[in-house]
């Protein structure tokens, strides 16, 4: 009798403790479905959710979004193959900060470096990189292309970024480690703010880059849609001079980059944060070539980093300068004759780069290491 | 690893499987032997080669142990050479991978005021992740054993289970062999009262981290530096004071939550850890209520063995003084922390002298409150900045009682130390008997508010204050 009695009292009482499961389960899904039913118009636009992904996905990793910022990683340590290997056939390297990444899109590079045989790889960086950490990515794999494009948008200085600094102390497996959690928050969020918003991004209106990276050229493919953003013009009273130590950095830099065979090239990347008469200064102490974008009106999307058709413009603009400045076609025989030794070096049989007409994937296997 | 990732939450889901159909008892070899290797892949997914130092740590000890336990207690001198071996390696390692560098730059220092130009390495050292509170709890055994008060453990993958089990591994609570050994051959079955309970805790823990802390520290990590600067606004600097002591509290007492109901859902007991600090109506009292793992170990371990105050009473002040300032520096290698430490142990000396600590009458209750946040804030101040001069700089800053009206930032950043606050309250009515503790519907529908908010309000994550200690 007492034991039926307790059996009932401890069947009742996991009755009760399921139910109080159960009541917290219901609360949250009700809190979600109102979340979801009173939404505001427009909070589901959230930038996790509504970007655009890249057109061809298994060409490009994550490089950035709420989940963290993953490219120094990825490059630094040399944890994607495909990505390493096109960077050490680069003929043509660019390098700067995250105004030159949104300055260069993929498919205007692409077609205008395919139609002369050349390989190229876009080695700039967000977070305000300096000279230094790209300097040490060219030293680590022993970069050697035959130009090197530089923003010069504040890029040479005697330090690197505390992120970078970060990158460097950390080991291949810590990098493996945050591609894959970066990875995993990316797509469980996305996933998630599909059903409930995310109140914070809401209250402050705060854009989340969602940025993508080509495996095959560096290339920053932008997700998040951030429309037309505002017109842009370079200031006026510019009177910015390099300082003696920016100059001193960009004279060792260019020494560097000689010694390895490549000749620099200057750029600017139209921002209201850089300095056209600084980087004027600079080229005329490194007596080397300037190219200046002359692309019209433009526009940024956030004050800082041009819209996608401004860019466009940009790229094409700066492309077409560097085509009068450097003999281009000079520069796709020399890269033939050197991968034709380095093959012979090798025992391997050498492909020669193709020209406009070939099909892009001969090219591609003939830029290929 | 981290609570908050996505390499923790598969490892826990396998884990938590285990439980379900291996470890059903939760005694079970296979159960306890998944338990073991979690905690060591738990570990190790930080720096693999760190696991050597833990192993290491817990070799000592264990073999301390067990040559204690060979040895009568007449047998004093070879029992107290056995226990200053073990406790120098539990130290030692401590002090290299904590303080060397800190010790160079003093010693630098020194040379250099004595007119020497010495050129003073920096060791590149990464901090081994919770090595302060695995020491603890590592030297607390061989103390307990030495002490007689335990028996010592023959199974050294026990031994390395009670130092390693992950859920309180990196950042407490420090969990003393005396209350963890214990539960090893006890049988808990899982059941859904369990589950509900420990589901609160879980969900508390990562509510205090997600959403409180980490959207609090995106407001301390912009502003706090414009307080080293001199003539900055005094409200805003004393804002900000009450943001980072909010945002440590949601942070640690978050972690300790989240451990406590983990290790819950897995068949053990963590001691409580926080208990609504800012209640406290005494210095005393505080350390009774903030991370009070820790402040009984020092109680016990240190503040007792030096004579507590069973001694003279100016004897009692430096012992006071000398066990806060070692709790700071426990914290981390910096002068911050030293003063941090020092500002709590002068102020436990103080309430001592005026005899508060005995009991504080009723009409200085609210007075003498005030006075204790305003130290434990100010001492915050000298915790979370970069070095002394700046902190002292942010308090003459606070001091100078220039205010401004609070702008929007900080209306709206206010609505952050909500919640906490409210927690507060209830656990100073529930200790009144004023109202009950959640329990049944009411912790259920909390429960289900709180996992709502993490999915909606979380911040950028960044990583637990204390990882770093």
């Amino acid at each position: 009798m007492r034991s039926s009695t307790s059996s009932s009292r401890r069947r009742a009482r996991t009755l009760q403790d399921a139910a109080h499961l159960g009541f917290g389960v219901f609360t949250a899904v009700a809190l979600g479905t109102a979340a979801h039913l009173l939404a505001v118009p427009g909070l589901w636009a959230a930038d996790i959710v509504a970007y655009r992904r890249p057109p061809d996905r298994g060409s490009f990793y994550l490089a950035h979004d709420r989940g963290g910022h993953v490219d120094h990683h990825v490059l630094y340590h040399g944890i994607d193959e495909a990505s390493l290997a096109r960077l050490r056939a680069a003929d043509v390297l660019f390098l700067g900060n995250s105004r030159l990444m949104f300055a260069l899109p993929g498919d205007v590079l692409r077609r205008f470096f395919e139609a002369r045989g050349l390989s190229y790889y876009v080695l700039g960086f967000g977070h305000e990189e300096q000279h230094v950490f790209p300097l040490r990515l060219i030293r680590r794999f022993d970069l050697r292309p035959a130009v090197v494009v530089v923003n010069a948008d504040g890029f040479f200085a005697a330090d690197q970024s505390a992120w970078a600094e970060k990158v460097m102390r950390e080991s291949a497996f810590d990098a493996w480690k945050l591609q894959r959690e970066a990875e995993a928050a990316h797509r469980v969020r996305r996933v998630l703010h599909r059903f409930v918003p995310h109140y914070v991004d809401a209250r402050t209106g705060k854009r989340e880059f969602v940025i993508f990276r080509s495996r095959d050229d560096g290339t920053w493919f932008v997700g998040t849609d951030f429309g037309e953003g505002g017109a842009f013009a370079w200031p006026s009273d510019d009177r910015r001079r390099p300082d003696d130590g920016a100059l001193a950095a960009a004279r060792a830099f260019e020494r560097e980059i000689e010694s390895r065979g490549a000749r620099l090239v200057l750029t600017i990347v139209p921002a209201p944060e850089a300095s056209l008469h600084r980087a004027r200064a600079m080229a005329a102490y490194l007596n080397v070539p300037l190219i200046v974008p002359d692309a019209g009106a433009l526009r940024t999307i956030d004050g800082s980093h041009l819209s996608e058709e401004s860019a466009s413009r940009v790229a094409a603009s700066l492309l077409e300068q560097l085509d009068r400045i450097e003999d281009l076609d000079q520069l796709s025989e020399d890269a033939v004759s050197r991968r034709d030794g380095e093959a012979q070096d090798s025992g391997t049989p050498s492909i020669r780069p193709h020209r406009a007409s070939s099909p892009a994937g001969e090219r591609s296997s003939a830029i290929s290491p | 690893m981290n609570f908050v990732s996505y390499s923790f939450a598969a490892l826990f889901a396998v884990v938590f499987l285990c439980r379900l159909t291996l470890g059903r008892r939760k005694i079970e070899r296979s159960y306890v032997g998944v338990l073991l290797a979690s905690s060591l892949l738990f570990y190790g997914w930080h720096v693999p080669w760190y696991l050597s130092i833990l192993v290491a740590s817990a070799l000592v000890d264990y073999a301390a142990g067990l040559a204690l336990g060979r040895r009568p207690l007449e047998d004093a001198r070879a029992r107290r050479w056995i226990l200053i071996a073990s406790l120098c390696t539990n130290l030692g390692l401590l002090a290299f991978f904590k303080y060397a560098n800190f010790g160079l730059s003093i010693a630098g220092d020194l040379a250099e005021a004595a007119g020497f130009d010495p050129a003073m390495p920096t060791l590149d050292l990464v901090l081994p992740m919770g090595i302060s509170f695995y020491t603890f709890q590592s030297m607390s055994y061989t103390i307990d054993v030495y002490r007689g008060k335990l028996t010592p453990l023959a199974s050294f993958p026990a031994f390395l289970f009670y130092i390693s089990f992950f859920p309180q591994l990196v950042a407490g609570p420090i969990v003393r062999a005396a209350e963890f050994l214990p539960q090893l051959p006890r049988v808990r079955r899982l059941h859904l009262r369990v589950i509900n309970e420990a589901l609160f805790l879980i969900a508390g823990g990562y509510f205090l981290k997600m959403v409180c802390a980490d959207n609090i520290a995106t407001y301390v990590n912009a502003h706090w530096e414009a307080g080293y600067v001199p003539g900055a606004d005094s409200g805003a600097l004393l804002w900000l004071a009450a943001m980072f002591g909010g945002q440590i509290f949601c942070d640690f007492a978050g972690y300790s939550n989240i451990a406590r109901g983990l290790a819950l859902l897995l068949g053990y007991r963590l001691p409580i850890n926080f208990n609504a600090p800012y209640i406290a109506g005494s210095f005393k009292n505080f350390w009774e209520r903030w991370h009070i793992t820790l402040s009984r170990w020092l109680r016990d371990y240190l503040y007792v063995p030096l004579g507590g105050n069973r001694v003279s009473p100016r004897r009692t002040y430096v012992n006071l003084m000398a066990v806060m300032v070692l709790g700071g520096l426990w914290h981390g290698a910096a002068w911050t922390f030293i003063v941090w430490g020092a500002l709590h142990g002068g102020a436990l000396a103080v309430e001592r002298a005026l005899g508060l600590h005995r009991g504080v009458p009723l009409v200085l209750r609210l007075p003498w409150w005030a006075v204790v946040q305003i130290v434990v804030l100010v001492a915050w101040i000298f915790f979370r900045s970069a070095d002394v001069a700046g902190a002292w700089q942010f308090v003459r800053n606070i001091a100078a009682l220039e205010f401004s009206p609070p702008n929007d930032v900080m209306r709206v950043g206010s609505w952050l130390l909500l919640p906490p606050a409210l927690m507060h309250v209830w656990r100073l009515l529930e200790e009144r008997r004023l109202v009950p503790a959640p329990a049944g519907y009411g912790q259920a529908a909390l429960t289900g508010a709180m996992v709502f908010l993490i999915a909606t309000a979380y911040a950028s994550t960044n990583a637990f204050i204390y990882f770093q200690f």
